[in-house]
C-alpha cells in the first residue's frame, strides 16, 4: 500500500537508537528525506554504514547537529532544516533516556535530566516545528511514549512521569493547531528489543513473556511500522491527539 | 501611502484570508479579539503570515518592548502583573487601547486580549524599524 510517504521531509531524533534507527530506515524506504537531529556526526556515520549495509539507500538520509535540550540549537536546526529542504512535514521525537533507580535514591541532576530528555526537549522540537507547519498549513507530530506513561512501576517514576508528560503533551498540542491541518500523535511502545531495553530485559525476559499477551518483547521495527501509519496522510488524514498503544498487549 | 497604511493594508488582507473576515469591513481602532472575534489561535497564525511576508520573526511581547525600554530598571510587570509604572508608560505607547481597560490589575496575557488591528500594525512596524 503506498502510504504517500515519498518526498516527505521527516525530521527525527534518536535516530542511532534502536527504535528511531527502524524509523529512519522505513521512511528511507517510503521515499522520504530524513533528517536526524544528532549529537555529533560519528555515530551517524556507523548508522549510514549499517544502512547501506542493510541495502537501504541513504542519499536522503541528512543529519543536523544539534544540542536537543537548547532551544537556541534546536532553533538554528529548524531553520537550518528549511533553507535546506523547504519543508518540514513530520516530526518525530524518538530520542529518550531511560535509566531505573529508585526515586529517593535519584538526586536533583537525576530527576532533572529526566525530566529534560524525555518532556522538555520534544515540548521544545514540537514548539519549534509549529511555525513551518503553521505557514505550510500541515504537518504531522509524532512523539514517542512509553507503556510505562500508564503502568505502575517501579525505578521509573520520573521517566514514566515525563511520559505521560509527552501524552497529555499529544493531547492538548492537537487541540491547539488542528485547525492548521497539523496533526499531533503519540505512540506508546510496550518492551521493545533495542540496546536500551537490554538489562532490563536480561532480567526481567521471562516476566515479559508472561505479562504480554503476544508472549515476547517487540521488535523495533513493530513500532516503526506504526510510526509510518501515523505519519500517512493518506491513512490516518482524521487522526490527531491520540496516543497508539503498541506493546504486545500487556496484561 | 505610509507605512501604516501599507501595513494596515497587508494586515487586513491576511485577516480576511485567515479567519475570513472581509478586509474593507476592518477598521484600524478594531479589537482583534472582542470585536473581531479572533481567538488566539487565528492570531498566531495572522502573526505567522506576517512574518512570511515580511521576512521577519514577530513576538506579541514585541509592542511592549518599548514601553519595558522607557521603564529601564524599574519593574514592568511582576508576576504576570503589569505594575502602575509599566500601566503608565503602557498608556502613552499603546494609545490605540482603550485607555480605561489599562487599568490595575491587568496581566501581560490579558493585554494581549486588548490588542486591536493598529497594534498588530505597530508589531510589524517595531520589528522592521528594529530591523533597519
Amino acid at each position: 500500500m503506498n502510504l504517500g510517504l515519498n518526498d516527505k521531509i521527516v525530521v527525527l531524533t534518536g535516530a542511532t537508537g534502536g527504535i528511531g534507527g527502524a524509523i529512519a530506515e522505513d521512511f528511507l524506504t517510503e521515499g522520504s528525506t530524513v533528517v536526524c537531529l544528532i549529537r555529533n556526526e560519528e555515530k551517524m556515520q556507523i548508522f549510514k554504514t549499517e544502512l547501506n549495509k542493510k541495502g537501504v539507500a541513504v542519499e536522503n538520509l541528512y543529519s543536523e547537529v544539534c544540542n536537543l535540550l537548547d532551544y537556541k540549537s534546536i532553533l538554528a536546526a529548524v531553520k537550518n532544516i528549511i533553507q535546506k529542504h523547504k519543508a518540514i512535514d513530520v516530526l518525530v521525537n524518538c530520542a529518550g533516556y531511560a535509566d531505573e533507580f529508585p526515586f529517593a535514591l535519584m538526586d536533583e541532576e537525576q530527576i532533572s535530566k529526566m525530566i529534560d530528555f524525555n518532556l522538555k526537549s520534544p515540548m521544545f522540537l514540537c514548539h519549534a516545528v509549529l511555525r513551518p507547519m503553521f505557514k505550510q498549513n500541515s504537518g504531522s507530530i509524532i512523539n514517542i511514549s512509553s507503556a510505562s506513561a500508564t503502568k505502575k512501576g517501579r525505578g521509573i517514576v520520573s521517566y514514566a512521569a515525563a511520559k505521560a508528560g509527552i501524552e497529555t503533551l499529544t493531547r492538548t498540542l492537537a487541540s491547539e493547531v488542528g485547525r492548521k491541518n497539523i496533526r499531533v500523535n503519540c505512540i506508546r511502545p510496550g518492551l521493545i528489543k533495542t540496546p536500551m531495553s537490554e538489562a532490563v530485559l536480561f532480567r526481567l525476559e521471562d516476566h515479559v513473556n508472561a505479562t504480554t499477551s503476544l508472549g515476547r518483547a517487540g521488535l523495533p521495527n513493530e513500532i516503526s511500522k506504526m510510526v509510518l501509519v501515523v505519519a500517512s496522510d493518506k491513512i490516518s488524514s482524521y487522526m490527531t491527539g491520540e496516543c497508539l498503544t503498541v506493546d504486545g498487549g500487556i496484561i | 501611502m505610509n507605512e501604516l497604511d501599507d501595513i494596515f493594508k497587508n494586515v487586513c488582507e491576511i485577516i480576511e484570508n485567515s479567519v475570513g473576515i472581509e478586509k474593507e469591513s476592518i477598521k484600524l481602532e478594531d479589537t482583534l479579539f472582542d470585536k473581531l472575534g479572533i481567538d488566539s489561535i487565528d492570531l498566531v497564525d495572522i502573526l505567522f503570515e506576517l512574518e512570511t511576508l515580511y521576512d521577519v520573526e514577530l513576538k506579541v511581547s514585541d509592542i511592549e518592548a518599548k514601553a519595558k525600554e522607557e521603564l529601564g530598571d524599574t519593574p514592568y510587570e511582576i508576576d504576570g502583573v503589569i505594575t502602575p509604572d509599566g500601566l503608565k508608560v503602557l498608556k502613552s505607547h499603546m494609545s490605540e487601547i482603550d485607555a480605561s481597560e489599562i487599568k490595575e490589575g491587568l496581566t501581560v496575557h490579558k493585554l494581549v486580549q486588548l490588542f486591536s488591528v493598529h497594534s498588530l500594525c505597530k508589531i510589524v512596524m517595531y520589528r522592521l524599524e528594529a530591523n533597519q
